[in-house]
């Protein structure tokens, strides 16, 4: 299995991510309100709330696309929100996946894969390709290396997009809403290879309104709303047995009582 | 329609052919170095040269050639700048195609979304890297066919620096109906070397317009909520 790529994994001690009391605001309105977590290696978080509750925010400002206005942020213990931070090293460290999959419409899927590995980490082509080759394999989409991203169905461009950021070897990976814009019967395919991702011991810190898959893959779910991790602990006492009246409510959402009785011509 | 006539004209034309050209090349590639520093200017939104810009912009799209061409020809002279007959024809379409050069360059930059911005960051590329192998090739080939529309637009601007007292095509015209009243020689020979200059050009750009439109297919993700590169064409010469 030596040829099968794997994920980054480094021995540590202390956690890969630490969120202190971070605060995000666009003018006046505050978006994150003092967020704490710590992220440990090899944990998968599952971040849901009800929309505009600051979960895509949150990712965001964790490679620096948002920048915060207060409390600090950690990578391997060192403060990436403290001035001066080089914001391109810590990108290439975490990748990230977008829920539009962003992928360059002018690259073909290889030039897209390559693009990072190639410019940024300064990865020998040969090899890169090689890399990039092995991940298609993995994801099923080997045959489509030359394909442009027009080409591609949803799924395959998710996926595309996820192998993208894996060609950096990042040591945390964030996924953004990645199943919101797939039609139905492409979410698994998709969802599949964050799973066994996962299995492998990446670190994620995955937004998401699959309620399911976030009960199945994460370690740990938080939930949000009004910029505040309103509750957090281990899925199935979540998502069973909420603590708070917040939480139970946005879960409620989910399910469906028939409050109807049957109508029709059936006898 | 005489033929003898037509061949004694014929070298005057070539001449003023040649000056044409000469005059188009030089401000065409002058009002694309323009282009791409307003361009750049206002879309990175860098203070009081966007502005500066923008007053640019607006002034030489709406005012005609002609008139730049008086203002400079006529006009610097009183403030004591003297400039030849060829250095004003050469400011002038310089001074207006570039506002047209610009505002296509920008268009196309506008059309690229700032999450493809964020998506190469994200990946760890710099700012520079960013630009150099994600906004601009898709920025410049959304440009491409507003670009190749001006450069036939400002050569066939050309026309007017006679009135500059510059030995144009336009000029030669005039110059031969005045002098020997063969009208007809002297227009069809007129129609005919602007014909020679832009034909050529204007069915390269065709080509490449549809190379573009063919890679272009193939390049949109998403074709409904990006601004295509034939409507923003569009919007340039709006």
């Amino acid at each position: 299995m030596s040829d099968t790529p794997q994920v980054l994994r480094l021995p540590k001690s202390q956690p890969v991510l630490r969120l202190d009391s971070v605060v995000k605001r666009y003018g006046e309105r505050t978006v994150l309100d003092g967020i704490s977590f710590d992220v440990a290696e090899r944990e998968v978080i599952a971040v849901i709330g009800p929309s505009g509750s600051g979960k895509s925010t949150l990712l965001r400002t964790v490679n620096g696309l948002e920048p915060i206005q207060g409390g600090s942020i950690r990578l391997d213990g060192e403060e990436i929100t403290a001035k001066g931070t080089d914001w391109s090293k810590i990108r290439a460290r975490v990748g990230m996946v977008f829920q539009s999959y962003e992928l360059f419409p002018h690259l073909d899927v290889m030039g897209n894969l390559l693009l990072a590995p190639v410019r940024v980490a300064h990865t020998d082509k040969a090899e890169a390709r090689e890399r990039a080759m092995r991940w298609l394999e993995r994801v099923g989409l080997a045959d489509r290396a030359d394909a442009y991203p027009k080409e591609l169905s949803g799924g395959q461009k998710q996926r595309i997009a996820i192998v993208r950021a894996l060609m950096m070897q990042p040591e945390v990976l964030l996924l953004d809403e990645i199943t919101a814009s797939l039609d139905p019967e492409m979410v698994r395919e998709v969802l599949d290879v964050v799973l066994e991702l996962a299995e492998e011991g990446m670190t994620m810190l995955i937004v998401t309104h699959e309620m399911a898959f976030a009960r199945a893959i994460a370690d740990r779910v938080l939930f949000l709303d009004g910029g505040k991790i309103v509750e957090q602990g281990e899925p199935e006492a979540f998502f069973t047995h909420p603590q708070t009246e917040r939480a139970q409510r946005f879960l409620d959402t989910f399910s469906f009582t028939k409050a109807r009785e049957p109508q029709g011509l059936a006898r | 329609m005489d033929l003898s006539t037509l061949t004694e004209y014929l070298p005057l034309y070539a001449q003023a052919a040649w000056l044409t050209l000469w005059v188009g090349v030089a401000g065409i590639a002058l009002s694309f170095v323009i282009g791409v520093l307003c361009a750049a200017v206002r879309h990175f939104r860098i203070p009081v040269l966007r502005n500066v810009a923008g007053v640019y912009v607006e002034l030489s799209r709406n005012t005609p050639l002609v008139v730049q061409l008086f203002f400079l020809y006529f006009g610097l002279p009183k403030l004591g700048i003297l400039i030849s007959s060829e250095q004003c024809a050469v400011i002038g379409l310089a001074f207006l195609g570039g506002s047209y050069m610009a505002e296509a360059l920008r268009s196309g930059l506008e059309a690229v979304e700032s999450i493809q911005t964020q998506s190469a960051l994200a990946l760890g590329l710099n700012p520079v890297q960013t630009l150099r192998h994600v906004v601009l090739p898709q920025a410049v080939a959304i440009s491409v066919p507003a670009l190749a529309a001006n450069v036939v637009f400002l050569l066939k601007e050309t026309s007017v620096v006679s009135i500059v007292a510059l030995p144009d095509l336009v000029y030669v015209a005039k110059d031969l109906i005045g002098n020997d009243y063969n009208t007809v020689e002297a227009l069809a020979l007129l129609v005919g070397f602007y014909l020679v200059l832009l034909l050529p050009l204007s069915l390269l750009f065709a080509w490449l317009e549809r190379r573009l439109r063919a890679d272009g297919r193939r390049a949109k993700s998403r074709a409904p909520k990006t601004l295509g590169s034939w409507a923003v064409k569009e919007a340039a010469h709006a």
